[in-house]
This record gives structure tokens, sequence and C-alpha cells, in this order.
């Protein structure tokens, strides 16, 4: 059994990985003809572009990344008060339920649904639109991804903090920010994630005016242009790729 | 007298957990106090600490009413079951706590953690987190952490009933030890006679949220409620 460990590992890691490989060679690849098994004429020249900001794809990665940092940053600490003032209710159960409601609903149709709102505030097809789009889905998410944390040992920690002479501001930062923070950057990049992979609400809410990274994945699908989608796939899987890895390394260890 | 505690009570919701208690304490005295789960120990601690309010009496500590003194300015120390060790900081660091949040001077801290860690016990700990500790040793820590602010009184509610025969006897004699060294006035809740009668000074035994304060360990003993009697016969029988 020991001595399958390492080829099972090996194949694992072949399989997660030959997706990212593929995409690779197919975004330095110049043409690529049925039935040869790899490209034959291979070229750096969108790569380079990417530099130059030829097609935008540079500008979307800005763009998208400061959304989903926005984003991210917003819902960990509206999520973190949020959740903590929710576990002190007495009707804690039917506030946790209700925001089930916003993650239960398709984007597409949810983002329809909102979507006069956003007009009426002239929040349509802006970035400010965009950002709080996403934070109606990832607000609720964070709520019930932190709701878990303010148990009664928490409660009993702060009790202590207390007694000991801290006052709130003084138990927040030196006991409850620091013991939440392997939660708070799971949050953080779980929340990070949703934005950044975000495409039905983006696509409605923005109105194409806020092209984002997945939208120009999506663009460049539909303009059957598979040699730039495989590019901006490799720089949407870049950043998360990171954060995982950030993840894995410090906060899920910690909440191990 | 310390320690004044005038006609307190409280209702959660329909349930009535504390009737009209009464209690005195005096300096450098441990009142020991006997009851079964869910007497109302835990919430007449509570309440002593500032971590709950009363619906009814007043609390006297040193000749001043503190009923309206935010937890956190009493410095009363409630000590639990659990150590609730802060699990993000070292053993030093969790002794050391209550001075940070005074701001004393680091070397003032420095002198301070090691003496106790000495008195303690934990020298070699320092370094360890809290994950690291024996159930004992993370309760040496709980003193260390609660003595070093010097509080005008300790509040122990069964603070080693979680703990094996042998160590709880070693707390039993270090809890003695500190309170002598440190002049600590306490409470002591617990549902063991033996331990309520090794501990206290003083003696009380509450049921259904009433508590009776007895003059003398003797007295105690011989009123039937307390079970202490059936205890001796059962040992002098066995």
């Amino acid at each position: 059994m020991r001595s399958l460990k390492r080829p099972i590992a090996f194949l694992a890691l072949l399989v997660f990985m030959m997706p990212f490989v593929f995409l690779f060679i197919l975004s330095i690849a110049n043409g690529w003809d049925f039935p040869n098994l790899l490209p034959s004429v291979y070229s750096t020249e969108r790569w380079s572009g990417l530099v130059q900001n030829s097609g935008g794809l540079l500008q979307s990665l800005r763009l998208s990344f400061l959304i989903a940092l926005i984003v991210a940053i917003i819902s960990t600490i509206t999520g973190f008060t949020i959740s903590q003032s929710i576990s002190l209710h007495s009707k804690r159960k039917y506030l946790l339920f209700a925001c089930y409601f916003p993650l239960a609903l398709s984007p597409v149709i949810y983002s329809l649904l909102l979507n006069h709102f956003f007009i009426l505030f002239n929040l349509s097809g802006t970035f400010t639109g965009v950002v709080i789009a996403q934070l109606i889905i990832t607000i609720p998410f964070s709520i019930l991804l932190l709701s878990s944390f303010w148990n009664e040992n928490i409660r009993s920690l702060e009790q202590v903090s207390t007694t000991l002479g801290s006052n709130l501001r003084q138990t927040f930062f030196r006991v409850l920010l620091p013991v939440a923070l392997p939660q708070l950057l799971v949050c953080f990049f779980q929340t990070f994630l949703i934005s950044w992979f975000e495409y039905g609400l983006t696509t409605i809410i923005g109105v194409g005016k806020v092209q984002t990274l997945t939208l120009k994945v999506y663009q460049y699908i539909g303009e059957a242009n598979i040699f730039y989608a495989a590019l901006s796939s490799c720089i949407i899987v870049f950043p998360p790729a990171i954060f995982l890895w950030i993840n894995k390394r410090f906060a899920f260890s910690k909440l191990n | 007298m310390l320690l004044n505690i005038q006609h307190i009570s409280k209702t959660f919701s329909t349930e009535q957990v504390l009737e009209d208690i009464c209690l005195t304490l005096k300096e450098k005295h441990t009142l020991s106090i006997l009851g079964k789960s869910g007497c109302g120990k835990s919430t007449l601690l509570k309440i002593i600490a500032g971590l709950i309010l009363q619906d009814n009496g007043d609390i006297i500590l040193n000749g001043t009413n503190i009923n309206r003194l935010p937890a956190n300015l009493r410095h009363i120390i409630y000590m639990s079951q659990e150590p609730l060790l802060f699990p993000h900081l070292n053993v030093f660091e969790n002794i050391a706590f209550g001075l940070r949040i005074k701001k004393e001077k680091k070397a003032v801290i420095e002198t301070k953690v090691n003496q106790l860690l000495a008195s303690l016990g934990l020298q070699s700990h320092n370094k360890k987190m809290p994950h690291q500790l024996s159930g004992g040793q993370k309760q040496r820590v709980n003193f260390g952490r609660s003595l070093i602010i010097n509080p005008p009184l300790l509040l122990l509610d069964e603070p080693f009933g979680n703990l094996d025969t042998q160590t709880r006897a070693e707390m039993q004699q270090l809890f003695k030890q500190v309170a002598g060294e440190f002049n600590i006035a306490s409470i002591f809740v617990t549902h063991d006679i033996k331990e309520a009668l090794l501990m206290g000074d003083g003696i009380g035994y509450m049921n259904a949220g009433k508590l009776k304060i007895y003059d003398n360990k003797k007295s105690f003993i011989s009123d039937s409620i307390t079970g202490a009697q059936q205890e001796i016969t059962f040992w002098q029988n066995l």
C-alpha cells in the first residue's frame, strides 16, 4: 500500500496539472492542426502583447483584481462583525437561514431581479454597481462562513479578557482578531475567488461596460479565439493558485 | 469586610436562578460554596464578576457599590472549569496579558511574569503554546494570568473539575499556597464535599438558587441537606 502512495500522488498531480499545461501550450501556440500531438509553431507574441495591453487584457486583469480585492475586504470585515451580532441575536437561526437565499438563487436570475434597482440608482454599467452586486452574494457567504466562529468558547474567552481588564477595543484587537485570523484569511480568499470568477452578475449589472477578465475569457470563447481564451485563462488561474497556496500554507494549517 | 452581597436575585425568562442571595467575605479568606450542577453557582459568580447583570440586590466591594461598574474595571477574576488560555499566546504572554492591557513597562512585565512562573513551577514551559500543556499546567497558567494583576477577589467555578485525582490534589495544595502567598480572597465553588471542606475558611451550600452560609464547618457537616454526614458515614463503614 505504501509503495503505491507515490505513483498515486504523481498520477493525481499529473491529472491536476494537465489542464494548466494544456492551457499554457495553447496560449503560446500559433496554429495546432489535427492530428499533430503538439502545435507546430510557437510564439510569445500574445504574452508580450499582454504587457503592452493589447486587447485590453492587462486592463481587465487590473480591474478584476481591484474588484475582487475590494469585495473580499468588505465582505470579510462586514461578515465578521455581522456574524457576531447575529450570534447574539435571539432569532439567529432565522437570520442565518435568510443568508442562504442570495446563494440559493442563480446569479443570473438574481441579477435580473435586482437590475431594475441598479438602473434606478444609476449603478448599472458602473464599477461601483458591479462591486455592490457581488457584495450581495459574498456578504451572506461570509456571514455563514464566520458564524461558526462565534461559539461558546469564544464568548468565554471574551469574558476572560474582560475580567482581566480589557475594554471592548482591546478584547477585539488582542483576542478576537488574532484568534479569528485563520478563519478570516479563509473567508478573504474564498470571497476573493467568488468575485474573481464571477460572470453572471457582472455581465448583467455591468452591461458589458465593466470588462473583467472572466468576461474577456467568455468573449474570446464566443469569438472562437481559443489561443487568446487560453492566454486569459492562464492569467485568470494564476492569482487564485497563489492565494490557494498561501491559504493552505498559513490558514488551513492553523485551523487544523 | 471585603465583599458584601445583598439580596441578589436573577431570573432567566421564567426561571428564577438566584433568590435573595446574601453573603459576606473577609479579606484573605476563601468561601467554599457546595452545590449541584444547575443550582445557580456559576450565575452568582458571573454576577459578582460583572459578566451578568442581576435583577435585584447590591454588590459592595471594599465599601463601594459596584453594581454599575463594568466587568473590566472591577478586576474581579472569574476562573471556570476550563482554563481558557488564549490559544494564540504562549505561556509567558498568557500570564503577561493583564499587565500588557495595563500598559506596564516591559522590564516590569518581564520581572513579574518570571517571578510568577517560578512560583507556579512553569519556568521551563514559558515558550510553550497552550495546546502543548497538560490540564494541570494549563490551570497553573490560568492562575498565573489571574494573580499577576493582583485582583481584589478570585472567583473559582469548579476550577479543578476536569483534572484527575492526583493533579486535582496538587492543584488544591498549590491554590492554598498561592492564596496565602498573594493574600487572595476568593469564592470557591465546587460540587465535591471534600474539596469544599478543604478549600474554604467559610462554607455555604447552594440549592435551587438559594444559598445557606454556615457559621462553621461543624454545622455544615451536621446539616443533612449538604450530604457531608452521609459521605463521612460511607467512608467510616467501608
